[in-house]
């Protein structure tokens, strides 16, 4: 891949949804409140006037929300560019087809990151002022390259998606995958043992934890770093296995043609 | 000089329908079934056949949107299954008039993003937005969002983006459906321009058979995945020369009256059918060695019939008379 042409794509798409969000100030406020409604349903869940304990559900607001965005937007940017007749522009980028159809999509996940970041901001400030600059960056680190892992999966279940008839039937019956993986199931204790054992392959796991320890006081270095190996190992292991199938999908897109 | 060549290409689609539940049938369409053909520098090369005949599965795979399962495809001397990359460098495409950019999204806007996205940026990104945009004559209205455009302007827009790369060849699938004349005939200018003045190749699709007449320099003729005829238009036209096509202008004619006149015509076939207000056009085709005594037998067939005959002419054959013929031959 030439990296002048990739560094032209990834401002391409910045261009394209600084432009977008641009007009629709609605579509930027909804995408700001969604992690506030997160926040408000884990409070409802667990009560807590604890600083820490809010800034726990701050980070996990943040992960669940960013997952789910993650695994869905890739598939659900697709379609919408099949539908708006621009996915054989993309397509036919000269790059290979599923970096430019990735590349179409990050920009937008880059930026909505930033903004889901900042909007706690104040929230933290006000919590725990001192640490507050510290929060953020774990916030911003969180939510820009936390679930970056995940784009493997979705860029697989966009190629699912795009090489189906039936798209909205697999969108369906990916929706119960996607909440398992994103971590809007956990804690992973209340999982049947099957499931616990299946989201154990997903870094975000490891992610969830890591949150859990660093807002509880007393966490050693050593489970904080076996957790971080984890969460790397999961995910070069999950995306070396996906970039086969991704491949696979894209031959299988091009084969069959895609839908004008 | 040839800027595209296409050898034996062929593709099926093998598709599954649900029958119930958990039962499918598998349907093999087979789209194209050994298609060749040459594309010169500087030429408009038409792709001419009925719905279903494989011309956007022809399209796609010229285009790198699909991939075929024998045959080679070269587009200046890239091969577009093993280089697509070389070739999507070199090849600008329009695949549809009415959709294909984002709504929001100011003409100018749009042109940016796909330049960026084809690898165009700094200054020579604007220059090269401003100059396609003068190109096609949309200048006035770069800042309009593409959702206020007209289809006129939408078409434009969409060549304007196949141009964008400055590309050799570009692969237009039908780039006037649906535009009203006066659109259609300064896309068809902006089109010969671009071929006979700036020397690209032009591969375009089109149903619009007076279209092809004016803008193409050869046209191939697609039926059923394969291709029947491949020249240019008066060439084509000399290859029907064993007929005479006769117009016949008729009113006030009952269908079923004009079936049972058609159907005792053994040796004449019936080649288009157009109705202009309250006159029936009829062009029939018939053949050399029977056209002494045919204009008598076609009117009296029609007037035994109590049909008012309001002119009976020997016309030069249309495109749509060869194209229907050619078709006609190949179904009998």
């Amino acid at each position: 891949m030439d990296l002048k042409l990739f560094l032209c794509q990834i401002k391409a798409g910045i261009f394209l949804w600084f432009s977008l969000y641009k007009r629709s100030p609605l579509l930027v406020s909804v995408l700001l409140l969604r992690p506030y409604l997160v926040l408000i349903a884990l409070f409802a869940i667990e009560p807590s006037t604890n600083p820490l304990s809010i800034i726990r559900n701050v980070l996990i607001s943040i992960l669940v929300v960013s997952s789910i965005d993650i695994l869905w937007d890739v598939a659900s940017n697709a379609l919408s560019l099949r539908f708006l007749g621009i996915l054989p522009y993309i397509i036919s980028a000269p790059s290979s087809p599923s970096l430019s159809l990735l590349l179409s999509y990050l920009p937008k996940y880059i930026l909505e990151s930033v903004l889901k970041a900042l909007e706690f901001l104040p929230l933290l400030f006000v919590l725990n002022s001192a640490q507050s600059a510290g929060f953020l960056l774990i916030l911003l680190l969180f939510s820009l390259v936390g679930v970056l892992p995940l784009l493997g999966l979705s860029s697989l279940i966009a190629y699912t998606v795009l090489s189906s008839k039936e798209e909205t039937v697999w969108l369906d019956w990916l929706a119960p995958l996607i909440l398992l993986v994103s971590g809007a199931l956990y804690p992973v204790s209340l999982l049947p043992p099957w499931l616990q054992l299946l989201s154990r392959l997903f870094p975000t796991t490891y992610l969830f934890e890591i949150i859990q320890l660093i807002t509880e006081n007393g966490a050693s270095a050593q489970t904080l770093l076996g957790l971080a190996i984890m969460y790397l190992t999961t995910s070069i292991l999950l995306n070396s296995i996906l970039y086969l199938l991704v491949s696979k999908g894209e031959s299988e897109l091009l084969r069959r043609g895609i839908h004008l | 000089m040839s800027t595209v060549i296409v050898s034996e290409l062929r593709k099926k689609y093998v598709s599954r329908i649900r029958k119930g539940f958990l039962k499918y049938e598998v349907k093999v369409v087979e789209a194209l079934r050994g298609v060749s053909f040459t594309a010169r520098k500087g030429e408009v090369f038409g792709i001419l056949g009925p719905n279903g005949a494989g011309k956007s599965t022809l399209v796609k795979i010229l285009a790198t949107l699909l991939l075929p399962d024998s045959g080679e495809a070269r587009i200046l001397g890239y091969d577009v299954v093993k280089e697509r990359d070389e070739v999507r460098k070199r090849v600008g495409i329009s695949m549809s008039v009415e959709k294909g950019f984002f709504y929001k999204l100011t003409a100018r806007e749009n042109l940016k993003y796909f330049g960026m996205l084809y690898g165009i940026e700094g200054p020579r990104l604007k220059t090269r937005v401003d100059e396609v945009l003068r190109e096609v004559g949309l200048v006035k209205h770069a800042d309009k969002m593409y959702e206020e455009m007209s289809l006129g302007m939408k078409a434009r827009l969409s060549i304007a983006r196949a141009l964008l790369s400055d590309p050799e060849v570009l692969i237009l699938d039908e780039p006037t459906l649906g535009l009203d004349p006066v659109s259609a005939r300064r896309i068809r200018g902006l089109l010969l321009e671009l071929a006979h003045k700036q020397g690209r190749t032009i591969l375009l699709t089109t149903h619009n058979m007076f279209e092809a007449e004016i803008l193409l320099d050869r046209v191939a003729i697609l039926v059923d995945g394969k291709i029947i005829a491949i020249d240019s238009v008066d060439a084509l036209k000399q290859s029907v020369a064993d007929s005479v096509f006769v117009e016949v202008r008729l009113s006030g004619a009952p269908q079923e009256s004009l079936k049972k006149v058609l159907s005792n015509f053994q040796d004449i076939r019936l080649s288009t059918h157009h109705r202009d207000g309250t006159v029936e056009k009829l062009t029939l085709v018939v053949p050399v060695k029977a056209a002494d005594e045919a204009l008598e037998r076609i009117v009296h067939e029609f007037r035994s019939q109590g049909l008012k005959v309001r002119g009976v002419s020997v016309k030069e054959p249309t495109l749509e008379d060869v194209f229907i013929t050619l078709t006609a031959h190949r179904s009998m």
